[in-house]
């Protein structure tokens, strides 16, 4: 078995590497992680430009102060949207393979379908894992550059959230994946639950608990909110990212192929 | 090396395999036959472990082949009947990926892999298997399927795609497996099984209608028939009163669709008898194609009853 993943597993890099999508990421975060500093850079100079404009609609433009905590803010904007393009490049990564029935050769010379499965996750948490901490370096490097390290220290905590999310949203992709024919079928099952977190996290006493609340860290960033009302959300989040890969693993092992 | 035992499996309502058992014996060509529809993927696909069986036992060299298990797969060499590939890989790439898998050293694999791509013919196409066609891709399935040097070859339907040219090459490679590798290959087309099975099996409607040796099946049915073929066309008028049974099918000859050597051995004392100068006389050999339409539409009419 151990075999059949490791070789599973460069396929799977073979694949990224040769199908572009790599390129793409790579693009993608980069561009993300210069965007937040660049926005926040270019706030006071746009407002400027618009001041005219805006005075003539009757509103008075004073000058707009930005520093790294600017940036922050946007890089945490942005996030959500990276791991939505994140999820829609890799929706059908498996459900596809189930369709063409690539996988039928491999699993009929002994691959196990839990390598298909372990393989699969992990290098797509890794390429998350790089691209997001590719993204926050870059912001964090420009920060430092335009506003200097002051409350550099600081930014770190509040970043392991929204990766925690990212990490969270892959497994429930897994689980939908074991179960969907189609990629489209996947992402149409992440978007309910999606909006199910979403609403139900207009309870506050539900929201604590919900891995969305792992991508709101605007106020954990600005030091208006405790790293410990984040536990809850880090908690159900690895509880049920294990059990979605369990369910997943579970469920592809019966699935017909 | 494989054996089914009262395999069945239904899909809602529909059984697409009912009470399934046959053996397959070591080293031999073994041919799948049955109509499109009759069952033979789905029966490969449970020797595979790709689909539950609902009741019933499959045994792979001795092992038992457990669904959503793929132990017994490592005897096993698969070529699907539309074989898809990895497109961002070459041939050779994807036999070394098929290599690794089945724990085969690297050095082994990279030789294994030139080998089976010069028996398939493939050995120049040094490009991405994206652009290939189907002919083509039916090649490499053969050769990823003969990369691991199994001990039971299961081949579905590989000959349907390709040309004639094409089939002859498939089939002159799994005849050349004959005495080393098990194969069991499915078919529609009657000829390639006449042409290189030891065995086979007669499915339909997911029932093993018949199973055995070529020549005993052919032989096993009902009895064989001959023809007489005469000089002149009152001799074939008067033979007919003679050794009523016969149809005329021209002028100058008779055939009698039964009759068995005793028939035969009849009609030549017959002959004798009434000094008729005769052409020839000749035993019919019954192809696979009428036996397997005989056998397809006594099913029909026995479930018609």
């Amino acid at each position: 078995m151990k075999t059949g993943f490791a070789a599973f597993l460069k396929k799977e890099w073979t694949e990224l590497a040769r199908s572009g999508r790599l390129l793409i990421l790579l693009v993608m975060f980069l561009l993300f992680g210069i965007m937040n500093p660049a926005i926040a850079k270019l706030t006071p100079w746009l407002m400027e430009q618009m001041a005219e404009q805006l005075a003539e609609a009757g509103l008075s433009v004073s000058a707009v102060a930005v520093d790294a905590k600017t940036s922050w803010a946007q890089f945490y904007k942005n996030i959500p949207m990276a791991v939505l393009l994140f999820a829609v490049l890799f929706g059908g990564c498996l459900s596809n393979e189930c369709e063409r029935k690539t996988l039928i050769p491999l699993l009929s010379r002994g691959l196990s379908r839990r390598s298909v499965i372990g393989a699969k996750a992990l290098l797509i948490s890794l390429v998350w894992t790089g691209g997001y901490w590719l993204c926050f370096g870059v912001t964090f490097a420009y920060n430092a550059f335009f506003w200097g390290s002051e409350g550099a220290a600081g930014a770190f905590v509040p970043a392991l959230f929204p990766w925690l999310f990212g990490l969270w949203l892959i497994s429930m992709l897994f689980l939908f994946s074991a179960f969907a024919r189609t990629g489209t079928a996947v992402l149409a099952g992440l978007a309910v639950l999606l909006i199910c977190c979403f609403t139900a996290g207009m309870l506050p006493d539900a929201a604590r608990w919900l891995p969305t609340k792992l991508l709101s860290v605007q106020a954990l960033a600005a030091g208006q909110e405790e790293t410990a009302e984040f536990v809850r959300a880090s908690i159900s989040a690895a509880v049920s990212g294990g059990l979605g890969y369990f369910v997943a693993l579970l469920g592809f092992e019966r699935r017909l192929l | 090396m494989l054996e089914l035992s009262h395999v069945t499996k239904r899909f809602g309502a529909k059984t697409a395999v009912d009470d399934v058992s046959f053996r397959v014996p070591e080293a031999s060509v073994f041919g799948f036959v049955g109509e499109n529809g009759a069952g033979k993927t789905t029966t490969m696909k449970l020797i595979l472990g790709l689909l539950q069986a609902d009741s019933g036992e499959i045994f792979v060299g001795g092992e038992r082949a457990v669904f959503g298990k793929n132990r017994t797969n490592r005897l096993i060499g698969y070529l699907p009947d539309v074989p898809e590939f990895y497109g961002f890989f070459t041939p050779a790439e994807y036999l070394l990926l098929c290599g690794e898998i089945s724990g085969i050293p690297k050095q082994e694999a990279k030789k294994r892999a030139a080998e089976v791509l010069e028996l398939v013919g493939l050995s120049q196409a040094n490009r991405r298997i994206r652009g290939f066609s189907r002919g083509m891709k039916q090649r490499l399935g053969i050769a990823q399927a003969l990369f691991g040097q199994p001990k039971l070859l299961i081949c579905d339907e590989p000959t349907s795609a390709l040309d004639p040219v094409g089939r002859r090459e498939i089939l002159d490679i799994l005849h050349s497996l004959k005495g080393r590798t098990t194969v069991l290959f499915s078919t529609h087309i009657l000829s390639d099984v006449e042409r290189i099975c030891d065995e086979c099996a007669v499915l339909h409607g997911g029932r093993l209608i018949r199973q055995g040796g070529l020549a005993q099946l052919r032989d096993a049915e009902t009895e064989q028939g001959f023809h007489v073929s005469f000089l002149r066309a009152e001799d074939a008028e008067l033979f007919s009163q003679l050794l009523p049974g016969g149809d005329r099918t021209d002028a100058f000859t008779l055939e009698y669709r039964r009759g068995g050597a005793h028939g035969m051995a009849a009609a030549m004392e017959a002959l004798a008898g009434a000094k008729i100068d005769i052409r020839c006389i000749e035993r019919k050999e019954r192809t696979l194609e009428e036996l397997f339409l005989e056998l397809v539409s006594g099913e029909k009419d026995k479930k018609d009853e």
